[in-house]
């Protein structure tokens, strides 16, 4: 049996998932489970506390506070339930205590419920919710809320009392840009959601609510135009959504979210583009795009992403396009020298001589002479000693920071060429690759970058370019058939769409007129064909052509 | 097999384009030359003419039976059994045009840039190919033909320009080479150049596009003949006819010549790519033919299983010739008249049979 179960393992190489895509591959969906947990709140409010305190395990958890009081009004017994710093004293204080316990003189309506009552006269607060439900009320609690409970009542009132320490809006660190917004998410999810709505100030933007992780509980929007995304997109990330959040218990993160929610875990590529820059989110899902807010975290992800994302930068479109296109080319080029240049180097060295222009190889040779590694043994040493660099200068504490980048590059280079460890030449080669990996706008993108360039310099150390496009011909192979959400990874490109304008060269803003074809958004034209009007001869009123089609 | 995935037009026009004139870039111009002598690029434009023909057999019987493979269609004429043979003969076409080709590209590689490196090393890289993009399947190879297709005309463009500068016109005199006759003769056999089109007949089904299989047909085979044309005519336009058959891959002896005066000398180094590219397409898409034709012979629903035993079958035959010419030999002037005997045979008996038989779909006309 096991014989053939290995026999199984290597012959059969795992089946391709064909499972979802926005093409007519899709599937049906299992219904998703009905809450099962609908225990209901007692009429007795000692019991009702009994109960809450078994749950949250006190008198042990010195985090929860029971507040006892009586509402003078009413002459009723009363008391509120909360966690001890997740809470807003001034709002639990003045618009809930104090009212109850000592301003209110209103005479009771018998006309009302006395929860409808209570809420509809005696608390000044600006978010009040009924429930009847337990476990609405333990959730509201570990989420900030203060939940006031009273005799004789089955329904209690969530009253929202959030506020906790949280830090402030602040420039984004990974995604800095020069022209433009200079703020970024933070581990607030309402200031997450309301950064990305102060963009897209559109009645169609929706933001449902998910809770992810059984422990956890983390708070996760999902934003979206309503009538731009496409709904069998969405359809996929709230199905998935919702069998995360039952399967597993602890998210923290989009990052993990990140490689629960991916096609193919597998892959070095990231599938999902996180951003920490609100005007990137926005953007993108005025384009179709779906996007994740997630409490706790100040990475954003979108879904899905191509491959023209991860080479993309908000600046583009913030400065004039030729500015931009520039950017755009810098980056191509850095992309491709990050990746390839030390496995150029090395197979020109170790195998293709005849292709340095001679009074190079002279040079070449000359500055070798003295090293008495190989020169992949040298190459490696180098890349390693800049990955122990980088990795430093983020862990170093930030005074000394600075330092790091001195002694490491400069005084490592320099003293690994004087010793005649290295040759000059490829501290050239290996600085030039450090500073184009650190053009890559996207942080994970980078990531997968500095492991290929591995990748290809053991093939070409191995085999020389052979070895190199053999690696080229594997990435692409498997680019190919990478796919985010049932999109394609290169889509614009392989397939080709025809109307896909923003690839490599950014066009004019004003004549983008379509949105992503490969989403099959519901809404295809973005803005109508001639969106400067007084330039357009043929028609002197500015008359919008798209109604005619 | 339709869980294959989904190939778009123009990836399957790339893939077929790519897979016809692979050749190109080892030992078929040198071949044309040899036969044809002055007039191998007339030889190529005969074989074309005469592959049209069969073309239109195959493409008749892909519009007598609408979303039917080449198995699907013989099983449905002639049942099951004849139909099954015609399968095993496909199979058989595309596991030796595969083993053969796969040792000829190692060896190119041998000669253009590792000279030391065992064959068995190139090989070995060439199976990791192989084995990965069948298992991605059909839509991965097509829809990669499709990305680097511009590419590598990009890079046929250069290699052309660059060397008409060296091209003599006067030594494509005589025209018709050894004359009508010979030439003529040389014509069926040579027809082998394109059979690869039948795997239209095997990715027919799974295009997205059905109207559109003959258009992708005709023009990719019209885009096969004017490329392998202009290429026998420039080897025999820079090298004359006499020296071109003694170079084992004039195209590579192209790509040497190019250079922009002194700053860019013995760049085919980086010709290896474009090289690399197309080999590794067109062995993937032959190697997929050949697994598929397998596990539809033998009704396997899942060709996965298949990929690893048929790789090693074929890196086994591809090691058979001793040598790199006794391979060019074998598949050039031995196995060629079995391919196109293949080529033109098969489409047409099909036809006949569905035509005899009264079975499909019969056209308006």
């Amino acid at each position: 049996m096991k014989f053939r179960q290995i026999m199984k393992h290597i012959f059969s190489l795992g089946e391709r998932d064909t499972r979802f895509s926005l093409g007519e591959r899709s599937k049906q969906y299992p219904k998703s489970k009905e809450k099962e947990n609908t225990e209901k709140l007692q009429k007795n409010l000692a019991k009702n506390k009994s109960n809450l305190e078994e749950i949250f395990g006190l008198p042990d958890n010195k985090d929860i506070v029971i507040r006892e009081f009586k509402i003078t009004a009413l002459n009723k017994n009363a008391l509120i339930i909360y966690i001890d710093g997740l809470t807003d004293r001034n709002t639990q204080n003045f618009a809930i205590l104090q009212p109850l316990m000592l301003l209110a003189s209103e005479k009771i309506e018998h006309s009302l419920e006395l929860a409808d009552f209570i809420s509809q006269k005696l608390i000044p607060d600006q978010q009040i919710t009924k429930t009847e439900i337990v476990d609405d009320v333990v959730s509201a609690i570990l989420d900030g809320s203060t939940v006031l409970l009273f005799d004789n009542s089955t329904q209690a009132l969530i009253t929202e009392t959030k506020g906790w320490e949280h830090r402030g809006i602040e420039k984004p660190a990974s995604e800095y840009v020069v022209r433009g917004p200079q703020e970024s998410f933070n581990e607030s999810f309402r200031a997450n959601t309301a950064s990305v709505r102060r963009y897209l100030k559109d009645p169609k933007l929706i933001t449902e609510i998910f809770s992810i992780g059984r422990r956890s509980r983390t708070t996760l929007g999902l934003m979206y135009l309503k009538d731009v995304a496409n709904p069998q997109l969405l359809e996929e990330v709230r199905y998935r959504l919702n069998s995360i959040s039952d399967a597993t218990d602890f998210i923290s993160e989009t990052g993990t979210l990140e490689e629960y929610l991916e096609d193919h875990p597998l892959s070095i590529i990231p599938q999902l583009l996180s951003t920490e820059r609100p005007d990137r989110l926005a953007a993108q899902i005025r384009e179709g795009f779906v996007g994740i807010v997630m409490a706790n975290s100040p990475f954003s992800l979108i879904i899905p992403a191509t491959y023209t994302m991860f080479i993309h930068a908000s600046e583009d479109y913030y400065l004039r396009w030729p500015f931009g296109n520039f950017l755009r080319f810098i980056r191509a080029a850095s992309l491709f020298t990050a990746l390839f240049l030390p496995a150029i180097y090395i197979s020109l060295v170790n195998f293709h001589q005849e292709m340095i222009p001679t009074h190079l190889l002279l040079a070449m040779t000359s500055a070798r002479e003295n090293v008495p590694f190989p020169a992949v043994v040298e190459i490696i040493l180098m890349e390693f000693a800049f990955e122990l660099i980088r990795e430093a200068g983020i862990r170093v504490p930030s005074v000394i920071g600075p330092t790091i980048g001195i002694v490491g590059a400069l005084v490592l280079g320099q003293a690994a060429v004087a010793a005649s460890i290295v040759s000059p030449i490829l501290i050239i080669v290996i600085a030039i690759t450090a500073l184009s990996s650190f053009v890559i706008p996207n942080y994970n993108a980078s990531f997968s970058v500095r492991i290929l360039r591995f990748f290809f310099l053991f093939l070409a150390a191995f085999l020389g370019f052979f070895g190199l496009a053999l690696g080229i011909f594997l990435l692409s192979l498997h680019l190919v058939n990478l796919s985010s959400f049932g999109v394609p990874f290169l889509t614009p490109l392989a397939p080709s769409r025809s109307k896909a304008q923003d690839q490599i060269i950014r066009p004019f803003a004003f004549n983008q007129r379509f949105r992503p074809t490969f989403l099959k958004p519901l809404d295809l034209i973005r803005q109508q064909a001639n969106s400067r009007p007084w330039k357009n001869k043929k028609s002197p009123q500015g008359g919008n052509k798209d109604q005619d089609e | 097999m339709n869980n294959d995935g989904k190939i778009g037009s123009r990836e399957a026009l790339t893939l077929l384009i790519i897979i016809m004139t692979g050749k190109i870039f080892l030992s078929f111009p040198r071949d044309m030359v040899l036969l044809g002598q002055t007039a191998g690029w007339f030889l190529v434009i005969l074989a074309g003419l005469v592959s049209l023909i069969a073309f239109a057999f195959l493409s008749n019987l892909l519009k007598r039976f609408p979303g039917k493979n080449l198995l699907q269609i013989s099983t449905e004429i002639f049942g099951m059994v004849l139909g099954n043979v015609f399968n095993c003969i496909l199979f058989f076409f595309f596991l030796i045009i595969t083993a053969l080709f796969f040792r000829q590209f190692a060896e190119s590689f041998i000669i253009s840039i590792l000279p030391h490196t065992p064959i068995s090393v190139i090989s070995l890289g060439f199976m990791f190919i192989l084995v990965y993009s069948c298992h991605l399947g059909i839509e991965a190879i097509s829809r990669l033909a499709q990305f680097y297709g511009p590419f590598v005309l990009l890079a046929l463009i250069f290699i052309f320009g660059f060397s008409l500068k060296n091209a003599d016109f006067q030594q494509l005199a005589p025209v018709f080479g050894p004359g009508i006759l010979p030439l003529l003769k040389e014509t069926l056999p040579q027809t082998s150049i394109f059979s690869e089109i039948l795997l239209l007949g095997i990715i027919a089904p799974l295009i997205r596009e059905k109207n559109k299989l003959f258009k992708i047909g005709i023009t990719s085979l019209l885009i096969s003949i004017v490329i392998s044309t202009l290429v026998t005519a420039l080897v025999t336009l820079v090298y004359n006819y006499e020296s071109a058959n003694k170079l084992l891959f004039p195209i590579f002896q192209l790509a040497r010549l190019v250079s922009i005066e002194r700053f860019a000398q013995r760049t085919e180094a980086f010709f290896v790519f474009l090289w690399f590219f197309i080999a590794g397409l067109n062995l993937s898409g032959l190697f997929y033919s050949a697994v598929t034709r397998f596990a539809q012979t033998f009704r396997i629903k899942n060709y996965q299983p298949l990929i690893i035993p048929l790789g090693l079958l074929v890196y086994t035959i591809s090691l058979i010739p001793s040598n790199m010419t006794q391979s060019v030999d074998f598949n050039s002037f031995k196995m060629n008249n079995y391919y196109a005997l293949i080529f033109l045979g098969i489409p047409l008996i099909l036809w006949l049979g569905a035509l005899i038989l009264r079975k499909g779909i019969r056209s308006k006309s």
